[in-house]
């Protein structure tokens, strides 16, 4: 092989294409310059880049697939005296596109239709990158499979038969390393000579999906740029794509096509989108473990091991205590709400930073309003800069870094499918750990979240859930702080909430109506997080605390400066006292629930600051009901926008009434059977 | 290119803050994974500054 102005020359002797798919791709297009033309798809980060610029040298050319924003990169390449077109398309993960990139990958393939497509996949990870090439082979494209990355699967001690992937796929496999440039030659050779060993299906689906399958195919006419059964695939997972082409082609036949569907589904009992992921993963499963061998390497076993224990429900619940006891409770609400913020706000804010600031202020003006502006007892200093940077900050920090170390690791994803089960009880998927998960950073861009759930039902319960029983970070944080000395408090907190949680959960879903939720989630490989992403992680949360929220608390102590400058902040007080000596609170701590509308996490601040106040019976009530208490400000407005006014106000009411209903039944229990904490 | 952290999927800036347009929180820069719906920050520009200032010289940052 010998590198030309023109790209690669090759000196293999150009041969006739046998073996080829006899109706399912065309002849180049009108957008490329060549009859040969070879499109370069797979996942992101998989070295198809480096394949295409080992492939044509440095002659590239950028520009926007036509429609769109998307950038294509062309290039050409000579190959025994032919020139050949190459473009490399975007990083896609399947035919069922969710963004733009993946659409223009895959209208590149469908409209353009290449002589070729080099599908290039990563070797370490075969049984993620399957699915696709499956499907692809499964169109009647000439796909050739580049397994590339070859060299660090080795290192992991990976071998890949590849004489039996490609009988698995039916379609050319070759093992490359696009860094070095091995293999290269032996994905021109099967340019040059494509043999696929099988056109025949390779994805098999269970009796209702095939049947649907059939039913579509017989309807389907020639001429698809497609083959009928990949097309009819694609229809049966809703694919708005693929019923676009077929409403150019066959407007009369779409009715025909959605009630085959409907039948399909009815008699699948599931979504057969969610059926057909799960037969296509599978299958994938079943290839890679029957093409793949792996020597004898410790830690490899062990983080798949791993892996199994962290979804298994009998060891995945134990772990979820484990990390949740030394994530929540050690590290965030024993060091970050317990140490850092008794030094930051006893030492630094109370002996330092407040005493010093208004000793400025008190000689700088005499003015009394001004004083109280920023030195007085809801002040911008006192109130704001201290709650939002001594006690708020230290809690959120020790979270964020804690969290980016959990998300680093690939833990998020796994608990998602371990607590699937536990969620379809109570009317959500897996997929509602998101949300839920997020909530404890903020609820109010969780709510916003919840619209990635399937159904409508599982994004009113959700939502609620969310308004009820999430604590955002500092909330949880110091709530760990106050409770910490206390465990039997802390027992009744975790009860009381867990259990509204579930119950409330459970109710919901059998009072709303609606479809039973399906959840399908790949898993990312589990790993040990690198210091420096979780370092890049934590500084950027905590950039985005100091630019976001800080200003936030800042406004909230300006506001309650003007209210109490009018009387309004007394008065509205003065309404709430009768709520908190109800669950045995003194007056001050409607001060706490008033400053938990305006943000959870002000709240929290509210609570810690009057811990002296409260014995450990009421700091208690006071954690239920401050946790379960209405949402904030921001997130009320969210529902309002996500689920409509009626549903938002309902959800407002009825947490509003539960809260201060557990609060009230709590110092019930406590008085009557005189239940000592 | 943003790496959601949930999924493992790669999704552009827009795309992602295209999803948060209901958000009353509008400034906050967070993005939400257009497969999963994780939210993720896209990183400040100084954090740049603190790689190359930990960085060896001669070695190249993930930048």
């Amino acid at each position: 092989m010998k590198i030309s102005s023109m790209g690669i020359e090759q000196e293999y002797k150009q041969k006739q294409c046998k073996g080829a798919s006899a109706s399912c791709h065309g002849v180049g297009s009108p957008d490329v310059t060549s009859e040969r033309w070879i499109a370069l798809t797979g996942q992101p980060n998989v070295g198809k880049s480096l394949l295409f610029n080992r492939l044509t040298g440095s002659r590239v050319a950028v520009s926007n697939y036509p429609g769109t924003t998307v950038a294509v990169e062309k290039g050409q390449f000579t190959l025994a005296r032919d020139k050949y077109d190459i473009w490399d398309l975007p990083g896609m993960y399947s035919l069922l596109p969710i963004t733009e990139e993946e659409r223009v990958a895959k209208m590149a393939l469908f409209r353009n239709r290449p002589s070729f497509v080099l599908h290039v996949v990563d070797a370490r990870n075969l049984k993620r990158m399957l699915p696709l090439a499956m499907e692809l082979s499964e169109t009647g494209l000439k796909v050739i499979l580049v397994v590339n990355m070859m060299d660090e699967a080795e290192k992991e001690g990976l071998e890949i038969d590849s004489e039996q992937l490609s009988r698995e796929t039916g379609i050319p496999v070759v093992p490359t390393v696009a860094v070095t440039g091995r293999g290269l030659n032996g994905i021109l050779k099967h340019v040059l000579n494509y043999r696929r060993s099988n056109h025949h299906r390779v994805i098999p689906f269970e009796e209702s999906v095939e049947r649907g399958i059939s039913g579509i195919e017989e309807l389907l006419d020639d001429g698809y740029p497609l083959c009928k059964r990949s097309l009819a695939q694609l229809l049966l997972q809703d694919d708005k794509d693929a019923f676009n082409m077929v409403a150019h082609s066959q407007p009369e036949a779409n009715g025909t096509i959605r009630r085959i569907i409907d039948e399909a589904s009815t008699r699948a009992g599931e979504s057969l989108l969610y059926l057909m992921r799960l037969s296509i993963h599978h299958e994938a499963d079943r290839i890679s473990h029957e093409t793949t061998t792996r020597e004898e390497n410790h830690k490899i076993q062990w983080s798949e091991k791993l892996s199994r224990l962290m979804t298994w429900p009998v060891t995945g619940v134990p772990l979820l205590l484990v990390v949740i006891y030394l994530v929540f409770y050690k590290f965030v609400g024993v060091f970050g709400a317990g140490t850092l913020v008794d030094f930051i706000e006893g030492q630094l804010f109370g002996q330092y930073i407040n005493p010093g600031i208004s000793g400025f202020v008190r000689d700088l003006t005499g003015v009394e309003a001004i004083r109280e502006l920023i030195i007085g007892n809801y002040g911008l200093v006192t109130l704001g800069l201290t709650y939002a940077i001594a006690i708020i900050l230290p809690v959120v920090g020790t979270f964020f870094f804690a969290f980016s170390i959990i998300e680093d690791t690939g833990y998020l994803p796994r608990l998602s499918f371990m607590i699937d089960r536990v969620f379809k009880k109570i009317g959500l998927s897996g997929r509602a750990v998101i949300p839920m998960v997020l909530g404890l950073g903020c609820d109010t861009m969780a709510t916003v979240t919840t619209r990635t759930q399937e159904t409508s039902r599982e994004r009113v319960i959700a939502t609620l859930l969310l308004a009820l029983a999430i604590p955002c970070s500092a909330q949880l944080g110091v709530i760990f702080a106050l409770l910490a000395p206390f465990p039997k408090a802390l027992l009744i907190w975790a009860g009381v909430i867990i259990g509204n949680f579930l119950l409330v959960g459970y109710l919901a879903s059998r009072i709303i109506p609606g479809h039973k939720p399906a959840f399908f989630m790949e898993l990312p490989p589990l790993r040990l997080p690198k210091i420096s992403n979780v370092l890049a992680k934590t500084y950027t949360r905590i950039v985005w605390y100091l630019k976001e929220v800080f200003p936030l608390f800042i406004i909230a102590s300006l506001v309650i400066w003007l209210l109490q400058l009018t009387g309004v902040f007394p008065f509205i007080l003065k309404n709430l006292e009768p709520l908190v000596n109800g669950m045995g609170l003194p007056d001050a701590t409607s001060e706490v629930f008033f400053f938990g509308f305006f943000r959870r996490d002000y709240g929290a601040a509210g609570l810690y600051d009057m811990k002296e106040m409260l014995s450990a019976g009421q700091l208690t009530i006071a954690a239920v009901v401050l946790t379960l208490f209405v949402p904030c400000i921001a997130q009320l407005m969210v529902m309002f926008k996500e689920r409509g006014a009626k549903t938002a106000v309902g959800i407002f009411l009825f947490v509003l009434a539960l809260a201060f209903s557990m609060g009230w039944l709590l110092h019930y229990i406590f008085t009557t059977f005189n239940i000592m904490i | 290119m943003i790496r959601c952290s949930f999924c493992g999927m790669q999704y552009s800036e827009e795309q992602g803050v295209s999803a948060c347009s209901s958000c009353p929180v509008a400034s906050c820069k967070m993005t939400r994974c257009p497969n999963c719906g994780f939210e993720n920050l896209p990183e400040p520009s100084s954090l740049n500054f603190f790689r190359k200032l930990f960085t060896p010289k001669g070695k190249k940052t993930d930048q």
